[in-house]
């Protein structure tokens, strides 16, 4: 009885044992599956981040990369600006110049205006010894390159020891028909006393009085003086070329007016040249 | 040989000389001088002329008589005209461009004033 319950305990003993070694086996086997599964996952997992980092290195590159062509384009942006800086600059220059040439360019173009007046201006007073020409010129001059509209051409005078002004031309001038003005008194007698020209300005309302005086003065001698009245209207001032033509007048006129008289007192060419045959 | 000719008519030989000193300086223009209007005529007779610079009082045929004769003429009639005058009143002015005057200068003249209005009628650069 005892064998029997001892081998019916053996045989429960070996049942219990192929069970325990069953379920072992599949619990083996079950968390060698699974720690598989987890191992591919982890690997699954370390792939994605590997790929994740390479892609992050590759945009990391790129930017780098990127970086570059912006710091080469930023060097070239600075390099064109200082050239356009450049640019301006001799634009700026050439254009000072430019504008220095023009100014230059009136400034010589006055100039030469003025030399040809005055050139013309004296070539027209020494081309004739008639003096009725004389004054013809001396009219011309001041009514087409001053603009002057009234004047008179007054000459020395000596009558009974007194020296006058005597008017032996009138240009659209009432003023100065049939007077004659002492020496040393108003305007005109104080130009041709002091040799100084008087000059007012056009725009003051003179009642009559001269505008402007030029005394003709032949070496310490005055020979007459010029008297202005009035000027044309669009001509509203005196300009610089005026003052320079009235200083021309002064003594070219008053040679003009002698030499003229003198020819025609010596009767022409050949009495005037009777003075240099007793040079020789 | 020049590529233009201007006939400046004036009666006073100082403007004359004036005149065509101050148009020396365009290199292609040619200066013909005549004494009045009379004289002016004669030369448009003769030649071709593509410009004119007048006076306007002048003996024997004035610079307005002048105007009216040349803007009535078959052959001349197109040629430009300037008046250089001591009148600076606006009647004159207006005067003169209603009979055919294309521009108006008055005395005492300033050569640049003058060259530019040449270049300008006769469209030289």
């Amino acid at each position: 009885m005892s064998k029997t319950h001892g081998e019916s305990k053996d045989h429960l003993d070996l049942t219990d044992l192929t069970a325990r070694r069953e379920e072992f086996l599949e619990t083996f086997f079950r968390k060698g599956a699974e720690f598989a599964a987890e191992l591919l996952a982890e690997m699954e997992k370390i792939r994605g981040e590997n790929k994740a980092l390479s892609d992050e290195n590759a945009a990391l590159r790129r930017q780098l990369a990127s970086d570059d062509a912006i710091r080469d384009l930023l060097s070239k942006i600075e390099v064109l600006e200082n050239e356009k800086a450049a640019l301006f600059h001799k634009v700026h220059g050439a254009k000072d110049c430019g504008g220095d040439l023009v100014d230059k360019y009136a400034e010589v173009e006055k100039e030469l205006d003025a030399m040809a007046n005055l050139y013309v201006a004296s070539y027209q007073l020494h081309a004739t010894l008639e003096p009725q020409e004389v004054l013809g010129v001396i009219e011309q001059l001041l009514a087409q390159l001053v603009g002057t509209k009234s004047f008179a051409i007054y000459l020395r005078r000596e009558d009974a020891g007194a020296l006058f002004l005597v008017p032996v031309h009138a240009y659209h001038c009432d003023t100065a028909a049939g007077t004659r003005t002492a020496w040393g008194e108003g305007p005109i007698g104080e130009a041709a006393e002091t040799q100084v020209q008087y000059v007012a300005d056009p725009r003051r309302k003179l009642n009559g009085a001269p505008l402007a005086c030029i005394p003709m003065v032949l070496g310490r001698t005055t020979v007459g003086v010029i008297a202005i009245f009035e000027l044309f209207e669009q001509k509203t001032e005196f300009v610089r070329i005026d003052f320079e033509l009235f200083k021309l007048l002064a003594l070219h006129a008053a040679s003009a007016i002698v030499g003229a008289g003198l020819f025609t007192r010596a009767g022409g060419v050949g009495g005037a040249l009777d003075v240099y045959r007793q040079l020789g | 040989m020049a590529d233009y000719t201007c006939l400046v008519v004036e009666d006073s030989p100082m403007m004359r000389q004036l005149l065509a000193f101050a148009l020396s300086r365009l290199k292609n223009l040619k200066v013909v001088e005549a004494d009045d209007g009379v004289d002016c005529l004669k030369k448009l007779a003769g030649g071709r002329f593509d410009i004119i610079i007048t006076d306007i009082n002048m003996p024997i045929m004035d610079g307005l008589k002048l105007i009216k004769r040349i803007r009535s003429d078959a052959v001349h009639r197109d040629v430009p005209i300037i008046i250089v005058t001591t009148e600076g009143s606006q009647e004159d002015r207006q005067r003169a461009l209603q009979l055919g005057a294309n521009a108006y200068i008055t005395k005492p003249i300033q050569a640049p004033q003058v060259i530019s209005k040449v270049k300008e009628l006769l469209r030289i650069e």
